[in-house]
């Protein structure tokens, strides 16, 4: 019998957009997320998008989400929560540092593209970083995410940083 | 074609069917034959249950591949139909009962009227009385706790209420095709009727008289209701035995999950149980029925009909599936042969030809419940992984060499045990 066919998606976020670099405390900026898939169609693909400055996403209060075409509702993560790591799915089970809000389609087609735009209000004056990543499952081999190289984060998968400087 | 097929079918020439304008006009041509033919009720009942358990198997694998439902999504929309389907087929045939019997009063409390009612008639009445009470149950329970698994107390009725109206469907459209053949015999005294079918309140068995000529088929069961009968109980049962055995069941507030080493048990005992009991039965049933020592073609159409049902439900709507269409059709090689194998040397004194059927029939319960099988025996593997759909058939294939042999056995034992029961049940009421 012939070797079965096994998928091998390969997420991008293709574009991430924010609508401004510095804000006054108080005030929202808004970030808009796109991603697609350029390989095979994934049984699971994840937008992650976390907030490491947060202590809690509040919902509607500092994060709001604005609009997103995903075919599944999207995850809110707490700290203390349990959640993937290692590109495992729930395999290897790590408890979440900060809060993060994930974005799914399932299944992702090959070239489809989803988006999220979130508005955010950062409660504190200082840095507010936002990293964003994108992981296929069933995780074949490193283009199964996104990221390829860079940090990692608390569930230790590379993810690309973004940051806007909050001032009184 | 069953003589009850022929009057519903036939051209009227009362009430031609050009005359038939408008859909009002053609339901009540269809009340109007059912209410004269008690086995239209069955057969709807029957259809139904098919229509519901197809479009459960086919909701499970949309929850797998996880596509955004909404309450109208065509799986939900063919269990719904199904339902009002079989809630029709049951009105029909205990209006119809109810019209006719002079027995029951009107004052009789309705616990006394369901007990004096026929076996066929009670299985339908209590199946669909689970089903109608499934539907709030099941929204009862979404309310309190929110999605739930394959496994679920809403479920367990549902499903439950499904095979036992299904039984009593496949016992009704028995005895009332007899029933009809028995009163087209009094209408023509010159004809000696050999068989019928007996239902009282507490049984229902297939009871021969002095049977003077075995080639005799006037009055002869459809092969048609045989498989339209059977199919919805082989369906309902195999939903409950994956209920039992399937990982799915684990939400945010109960883990009705199986423990994974009983589920495996339950899988490789229950699954070629049913596979072989049904298959054989329904070769015994065409049997009986047809007076015949020898009758080819039921076992397998049977058998080709769960095929195509399972294929479009649970593989057709995987796209990583498709490529294993070819595989999953090769299980018609072994229904065929046992099929001929039956109907060329099955005779009731060589019952090791019967035994040599069931363990065939009973050992490709792992082909033939194919994909869906996947999960369950993956939660016994050492290396266990996720049964992502993409990888459904390669986790499959892979486990085929580590697992598959050491259920055969123990599969065609109990494929033989269910030919025996079957036997016992079909054969010994005669």
């Amino acid at each position: 019998m012939s070797k079965p066919f096994l998928s091998k998606a390969v997420p991008v976020i293709t574009n991430v957009t924010m609508s401004a670099l510095e804000v006054r405390l108080g005030k929202s900026f808004n970030i808009f997320v796109t991603s697609t898939n350029q390989g095979d169609t994934a049984d699971i693909q994840i937008v992650s998008i976390s907030f490491p400055n947060l202590t809690r996403i509040d919902n509607g209060n500092i994060i709001t989400i604005k609009n997103r075409n995903f075919t599944q509702e999207p995850e809110f993560i707490e700290i203390g929560d349990d959640t993937g790591s290692k590109y495992s799915g729930l395999s290897e089970i790590t408890t979440a540092k900060y809060p993060f809000i994930e974005f799914f389609s399932r299944p992702w087609k090959t070239d489809t593209i989803y988006q999220s735009e979130i508005e955010i209000k950062p409660p504190v004056v200082g840095k507010f970083m936002i990293f964003i990543k994108a992981v296929s499952l069933p995780y074949n081999n490193e283009f199964s995410h996104y990221p390829h190289t860079g940090i990692k984060d608390h569930q230790e998968e590379f993810v690309d940083t973004y940051y806007v400087n909050v001032k009184n | 074609m069953n003589n009850n097929f022929k009057t519903f079918f036939r051209k009227d020439s009362s009430r031609s069917t050009y005359n038939i304008t408008s859909t009002i006009q053609l339901m009540l041509h269809f009340n109007e034959k059912a209410k004269r033919n008690p086995i239209t009720g069955y057969i709807l009942v029957s259809l139904g249950v098919l229509l519901s358990a197809s479009s459960g198997s086919w909701d499970i694998t949309n929850h797998l591949l996880n596509k955004p439902e909404t309450f109208f999504s065509p799986p939900h929309a063919g269990i719904y139909i199904g339902v009002a389907i079989v809630l029709s087929g049951s009105v029909m045939v205990l209006s119809r009962y109810y019209r006719s019997s002079s027995i029951i009063s009107n004052n009789d409390h309705y616990i006394n009227k369901l007990i004096d009612l026929p076996l066929p008639m009670k299985l339908v009445t209590i199946g669909v009385v689970m089903l109608v009470s499934a539907g709030p149950f099941d929204f009862a329970w979404h309310s309190a706790f929110g999605l739930d698994g394959l496994l679920s107390p809403s479920h367990s009725v549902l499903t439950i209420g499904m095979a036992v109206s299904s039984i009593g469907a496949l016992l009704g459209m028995l005895s009332s095709n007899n029933d009809q053949n028995n009163n087209d015999d009094n209408n023509n005294k010159s004809r000696k009727f050999n068989t019928s079918i007996t239902t009282n309140s507490s049984s229902s068995s297939i009871v021969d008289s002095t049977n003077n000529d075995d080639n005799n088929t006037s009055h002869a069961v459809s092969p048609i209701l045989i498989i339209i009968g059977i199919i919805p109980i082989w369906i309902t049962v195999s939903g409950l035995i994956h209920m039992a055995s399937l990982p799915f069941s684990d939400t945010e507030y109960f883990n009705f999950n199986p423990d994974p080493t009983l589920a495996a048990i339950v899988a490789t005992l229950a699954f070629p149980f049913i596979v072989s009991f049904i298959l054989f039965s329904s070769f015994q049933l065409s049997v009986r029925s047809r007076r015949a020592k020898r009758m080819f073609g039921i076992l397998s159409i049977t058998g080709i009909v769960f095929i195509i049902i399972n294929l479009t439900t649970a593989i057709l709507t995987n796209e990583y599936l498709v490529p294993t269409i070819p595989f999953y059709i090769l299980n018609i090689i072994p229904i065929v042969a046992v099929d001929i194998l039956l109907s060329k040397l099955s005779t009731p004194k060589t019952k090791i030809v019967n035994y040599v059927a069931g363990a065939v029939i009973g050992s490709i319960f792992f082909t033939l419940y194919y994909p869906l099988i996947t999960h369950t025996y993956n939660e016994v593997l050492s290396n266990s992984q996720t049964v992502w759909p993409s990888l459904t058939s390669s986790i499959y294939f892979k486990m085929i060499d580590k697992i598959y042999p050491l259920m055969v056995i123990p599969a065609a034992v109990t494929g033989i045990m269910a030919t025996i029961i079957s036997s016992k049940l079909i054969q010994d009421k005669n």
